[in-house]
């Protein structure tokens, strides 16, 4: 049994589909491209794929992960070529590597993401001051809002790095098993509209040390 | 060009509701070059994506015309309400969902005619577009044409066409393309084109026909104007075996209605029952070989990675080889974990076997048609089946394992009576009561459930009750409640029916004539679309808008036509004759069956005869 870890790149409207429209996507990629994946034993078997967290809806992203479980040995090359023929538009491979025996899976590994965010020209100082004051206070109270109901959650803990250049937020924010803190929710909270936002990426997705999984 | 498609992703889709139906980008997903390309259609199903991309029609066509080095054709769906509001907030036309292009920008527009319901939705999309929305308005601009099941009763929505199409597209679509690049080339004027286009078999030109009517109110003609054939045919492929039908599916991104792959077995279905306008006009029936189907799954499983198989047609238990197919699709592909599944079935336990062989995973509902309740009542329909029928089907269905079973009735038929009422509900318990038998011989603790699904009959144009009055909305409501009253008596038995309001503006425009199209127009100016959803659906402003145009839809749905009144379809015809139609009518008033003429001798509807076409069975199976 072999497991492998993916990282792909998703660009383009193709990132306006949500989390869960994208798993299922992938179920059809991968048979597609006649991968052999373990399936689930017993009533309503599923295939081993472990993705990392949801990217929320829009927002693009350099690296995306999934561990895939194989029912046989494949070469990384093979794997790679023949998923590669069978990608949509807007989404391509970035790096595929086996996983080594002991190795965290991917869904306990991810703590947080960078995020490059581009908005409409607004006046460099203030934007600047903006950020100081949001990063100053101690709790900064956000209402989530989900079919599951409305709560009220304090972001601050979950805001790693906040930074302005003029152009363009870079942001590192929580994500994963214990959380997820949204660049749309940071903007927010600067008093930014979300009709002011041009493009959202996501650069990286890290372990709790920083480094990549 | 490339302004419009970056405005639709930075203005629209991160504002709106679940963004990724109007993304397009699906696997498979055709995008010619534009300026390359001599002629470019838009083909725009009047329903949402998720609704839209279900439609088998448009997945044919879409590869048809795609296949043809000088056209293109690109998809569009009518926007959710949300999505709508934004694009008339931005000013952003539709747009199309391959390229992002406006629809306006095409030169032939084409729309399904799927049920008329969605004709609202037909306006809307236009205006959305910003194409003038009556044919006598636009001079330039795209050609707006139609197709579809509703291309044989097109008058209501004939002020909003230039032309439609009758029957199947597969040949007559690149012909009517090829003919409009020409006229292009040549620099003829619309209206020259018309002229020319009513020559070729299968085009209907509305405004080349002049209708007059009565101090009654009924037709008194019905007039061919510059050479247009007094009748139209529908076109037909006599070998489907040779039919072009796609190698690669759009595989969608995001949930669609009907997610899998469908392999479409046969078409037609001679069955014949009286009711139904898919069995007239879609005769005969002309199967596709095993072989060929098999070719066909292996390229389309290849290429979309499906996971699941559905066997299309108006009755797939009558493909003479369908124990052969399935057989065959299940040793090939169950290994890879690849489903199968029907439609719909046929009430008898041959069917029921076949939905057991299928069967993948968890059992849960099966669902049967009886349509009536009594047997006075199905001869009068012709669907020959027989209270066995129903009870062995059910038995068996019970006996394998199925816990819930669904039966869909109508009312409001023809000659119906009380006892045909009460038919419903006796069939109904007795099913229950089998299955409970059932339960308790093998011990089986699952609760079961029978539900009943009631529909108020609508008559259609192109079947034996074209000619019959629809039953009134009282009276509906008044039979919708008896059966809700009796059903109460029985625990496990649940009852549920449809908004008889729909059924009724179905009638009226499915009988209608073309002056329906300014109370279409009215309805649309009031607010009125998506009438298919119940909760879009405005029955009071339909009413008012009727009443603004100075007509009823009692007019158009209730009224009993004569033998000799001219029906608004009169001039288009699927091969299928007026003549054996009345025959038919009166035959069912009698409560006097006709066989279905795959397995007896021709019954005389004439469609073979007219179209030099027959029926086309590639098993022996019988
Ligand atoms: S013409 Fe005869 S054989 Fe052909 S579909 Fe009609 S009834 Fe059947």
């Amino acid at each position: 049994m072999s497991i492998f870890r993916c990282c792909y790149r998703i660009q383009g409207n193709i990132s306006f589909l949500s989390h869960l429209d994208l798993l299922q996507a992938w179920q059809r990629i991968l048979r597609r491209a006649k991968i052999p994946v373990s399936m689930s034993q017993g009533f309503n078997p599923h295939t081993k794929i472990a993705f990392g967290p949801a990217r929320p809806v829009g927002v693009e992203s350099l690296r995306e992960y999934f561990d895939i479980e194989l029912q046989q040995e494949m070469e990384v090359a093979d794997f790679s070529q023949q998923l590669s023929l069978a990608l949509p538009e807007g989404i391509s491979l970035e790096e595929v590597r086996p996983v080594q025996v002991g190795e965290k899976s991917i869904t306990a590994l991810i703590a947080m993401a960078n995020y490059s965010v581009w908005v409409e020209a607004h006046n460099g100082m203030d934007i600047k001051k903006r950020i100081v004051d949001l990063l100053a206070k101690e709790e900064i109270p956000y209402l989530k809002t989900s079919p599951k109901g409305d709560k009220i959650v304090n972001l601050r803990p979950g805001i790693f790095v906040l930074e302005w250049d003029g152009e363009m937020f870079t942001m590192q924010l929580l994500a994963g098993n214990s959380g997820h803190v949204r660049p749309e929710e940071v903007l927010s909270c600067l008093g930014i509209e979300k009709e002011e936002t041009k493009r959202m990426l996501r650069t990286d997705l890290l372990c709790a040390d920083g480094a990549r999984p | 060009m490339v302004v419009l498609r970056e405005r639709i992703t930075r203005e629209l889709l991160p504002f709106v509701t679940r963004p990724g139906q109007y993304i397009g980008g699906e696997y498979n997903q055709i995008v010619k070059d534009w300026d390359s390309t001599q002629l470019k259609m838009a083909f725009l199903f009047p329903d949402t994506y998720e609704i839209g991309m279900s439609f088998v029609g448009m997945r044919i066509l879409y590869h048809v015309v795609n296949a043809q080095p000088d056209f293109l054709l690109e998809r569009s769906f009518a926007p959710l309400v949300d999505m709508e509001a934004r694009m008339r907030e931005k000013g952003i036309p539709l747009f199309t969902w391959e390229s992002g292009r406006a629809v306006k920008d095409f030169d032939v527009v084409g729309f399904t005619l799927q049920y008329e319901m969605s004709y609202s939705n037909i306006l809307n999309m236009l205006d959305l577009a910003g194409i003038p929305l009556l044919a006598k308005d636009r001079v330039s601009g795209p050609l707006v044409v139609a197709g579809g099941p509703g291309a044989f009763n097109p008058e209501p929505v004939a002020d909003f066409f230039d032309l439609f199409m009758l029957g199947e597209g597969e040949e007559l679509l690149p012909e009517l393309l090829a003919a409009y690049e020409k006229s292009k080339q040549a620099g003829e004027s619309k209206h020259d084109f018309l002229v020319k286009a009513a020559q070729i078999p299968g085009v209907y030109v509305p405004s080349l026909y002049q209708v007059t009517y009565g101090e009654d109110g009924v037709i008194k003609e019905i007039l061919p104007l510059e050479n247009g054939p007094a009748v139209v045919y529908k076109r037909v492929l006599p070998d489907m075996d040779l039919a072009m039908y796609p190698d690669k599916e759009l595989v969608p991104l995001t949930q669609v209605v009907h997610d899998r792959l469908v392999l479409e077995v046969m078409r037609g279905c001679t069955r014949g029952c009286r009711f139904c306008q898919a069995g007239i006009i879609y005769r005969p029936v002309r199967e596709k070989s095993v072989d060929k189907l098999i070719q066909q799954a292996d390229a389309l499983l290849e290429s979309s990675g499906y996971e699941e198989m559905g066997l299309m047609s108006l009755s797939t238990a009558d493909y003479s080889c369908v124990n052969e197919l399935i057989s065959e699709l299940l040793d090939r592909y169950s290994e890879e974990g690849v489903g199968v599944s029907l439609p719909s079935l046929r009430v008898d336990a041959f069917s029921v076997d076949l939905a057991e062989k299928v069967q993948k995973v968890r059992k849960s509902g099966l669902t049967f048609a009886p349509e009536a309740g009594t047997q006075r009542m199905r001869n009068v329909i012709n669907k020959g089946v027989t209270e066995e029928h129903v009870l062995t089907a059910t038995k068996a269905a019970f006996s394998q394992g199925w816990s819930q079973i669904k039966l869909y009735f109508m009312i409001g038929l023809p000659t119906e009576t009380k006892e045909d009422l009460d038919g419903i509900i006796d069939l109904a318990v007795k099913v229950l009561q089998n299955g409970k038998e059932i339960a308790r011989e093998k011990g089986i603790r699952k609760p079961l459930k029978v539900s009943v699904s009631v529909s108020s009959f609508v008559p259609k144009s192109h079947t034996p009750f074209q000619w019959f009055g629809q039953n009134t909305l009282a009276e509906l409501k008044e039979k919708q409640h008896y059966l809700k009253e009796q059903a109460k008596q029985y625990k496990n038995l649940s009852l549920n029916y449809h908004q008889s309001e729909v059924s009724f503006l179905e009638a009226a425009f499915s009988r209608g004539d073309r002056r329906l199209g300014q109370v279409l127009l009215k309805a649309w100016e009031m607010g009125c679309k998506f009438d298919g959803w119940t909760e879009h659906f405005k029955y009071q402003t339909w009413i008012d808008a009727f009443a603004a145009c100075g007509y009823t839809p009692e007019f158009f749905a209730y009224r009993e036509m004569d033998k000799d009144e001219v029906l608004p379809w009169q001039h288009l015809s699927c091969g299928v004759s007026q003549k054996w139609l009345w025959h038919e009518w009166q035959k069912a008033l009698a409560e006097d069956l006709t066989a279905d003429c795959r397995h007896n001798p021709c019954s005389g509807c004439g469609v073979c005869q007219k179209l030099g076409v027959d029926n086309d069975l590639k098993g022996a199976g019988r």
